[in-house]
């Protein structure tokens, strides 16, 4: 299916959240991925339709201009045709134009079927089938003008110019209850770092490059129920829960999303911690 | 009714519990239907199809709104296990694989007919065909 039928089989719900761009829910782990899926999915094959739409748009006005400049300079049928031509032009320039705002104004962070929908799909099987999953989720761009905490700009005039823009994107948070009684909370913090290198060489031409580096912070705490699990370290007796607080810090470039291997790394590193009481083997 | 023999969770197993639909085509187990592998026709559990896709199983889930990635889950679990060392927690019976019957054999009393002594066989006497 294509990407705008994609976007209009989508429910009133789905569609509220890629215009709010913010997911703020308790519900099921089942239910949640029934809802975000189609999110994904459109996201996905929205990304490749909108360059399409972009492109096309380009290509129409710059023909529909050299048809209608060609057109009045000629006279007779062929001054009709070519006028009629460039209207036609227009009209198919509007039409994808509309497309590519409308898939733009829908689109969501990429961080949706990177890392939400695998991590929902493991911990569903963690968590029990009726137990809700809180999610707050903000899939507002991490370049987005709200998140910019700080421009480092250059102290002198001239060339070459190196402005650094610094973007906090604590995006994705939330808890759940495991079956075996582990409470779960999680953290992710995306640091975006965004340097823009203008350089202007001896004929005078200016040539600007961006570099994008992304650090993600993925904060876990986890508290074990101490009828199940006994710490290793740190034990303070009588308590019903012993809480393990996890963080990992982790650099790349902004199209290599970690989150996912890091909050499942966390977890697993937050049961290496614990041991079995009764009832549970390894 | 036989109970399904798959477990589930991530990071710490526990057994199914449902009713099984039929038995897994490869390790013969009884599997209820959330875990037979649609991939396979729904002949074999997802466990023993995890072991054909392993190799694939750490990539990205699809987003396919009408895909259940279960069967990516437990083939991402069987490449995590592998790859990061991890062993999980298990509860509810201690291994779904064997049941009383099976760990019959490990019993150190079965065998013997003096359940008091260990370490001889019946004559009571030390000899070289005790343990």
């Amino acid at each position: 299916m294509s990407a705008t039928g994609l976007l209009k089989s989508l429910s009133d719900e789905q569609k509220a959240i890629l215009a709010e761009k913010k997911v703020k829910l308790n519900r099921p782990a089942d239910e949640l991925l029934n809802l975000l899926k189609p999110i994904a999915a459109f996201d996905v094959a929205a990304a490749p339709a909108r360059k399409q739409a972009g492109c096309s748009l380009a290509v129409l006005i710059v023909l529909s201009v050299i048809v209608a400049i060609y057109g009045l300079n000629q006279e007779g049928n062929l001054r009709t045709v070519c006028l009629a031509l460039a209207g036609a032009f227009i009209v198919a320039a509007i039409v994808n134009g509309r497309t590519w705002g409308r898939l733009k104004g829908a689109d969501v962070s990429d961080n949706l079927s990177n890392i939400v929908i695998p991590f929902l799909t493991i911990l569903r099987e963690d968590v029990a089938p009726a137990e809700p999953v809180t999610l707050d989720i903000d899939l507002t761009a991490a370049d987005a003008k709200k998140k910019l905490t700080q421009t480092i700009e250059p102290k002198t005039k001239g060339y070459p110019k190196l402005v650094t823009s610094v973007f906090m994107n604590p995006w994705f948070e939330g808890n759940a209850v495991f079956a075996d009684g582990t409470q779960l909370k999680w953290k992710v913090i995306d640091r975006l770092r965004v340097t823009k290198k203008t350089k202007k060489n001896p004929r005078g031409k200016i040539k600007t490059k961006t570099k994008t580096k992304v650090r993600s912070d993925v904060r876990v705490t986890m508290a074990f129920p101490t009828k199940r699990y006994a710490p290793k370290h740190n034990a303070v007796p009588g308590e019903k829960r012993h809480e393990v607080k996890l963080a990992k810090r982790t650099k790349g470039a902004a199209d290599t999303p970690q989150g996912f291997p890091m909050l499942i790394d966390l977890i697993a590193d937050g049961y290496r911690k614990v041991t079995s009481q009764k009832g549970a083997a390894r | 009714m036989n109970e399904c023999m798959s477990k589930q969770g991530f990071f710490s197993l526990r057994a199914c519990g449902e009713p099984a639909a039929t038995d897994c085509a490869t390790c013969s187990r009884p599997i209820c239907s959330r875990h037979l592998s649609p991939t396979s026709g729904f002949t074999r559990c997802l466990d023993c199809t995890a072991r054909g896709v392993e190799g694939d199983a750490l990539k990205q889930p699809g987003v396919d709104p009408g895909v259940d990635d279960r069967e990516w889950a437990y083939g991402y679990r069987r490449g995590y296990y592998a790859s990061h060392s991890y062993s999980p927690f298990n509860y509810g019976d201690d291994d779904s694989y064997y049941d009383d019957y099976d760990m019959r054999s490990f019993d150190r009393d079965l065998g013997t007919s003096n359940a008091g002594i260990t370490g001889t066989d019946a004559d009571g006497k030390a000899d070289w065909t005790d343990s």
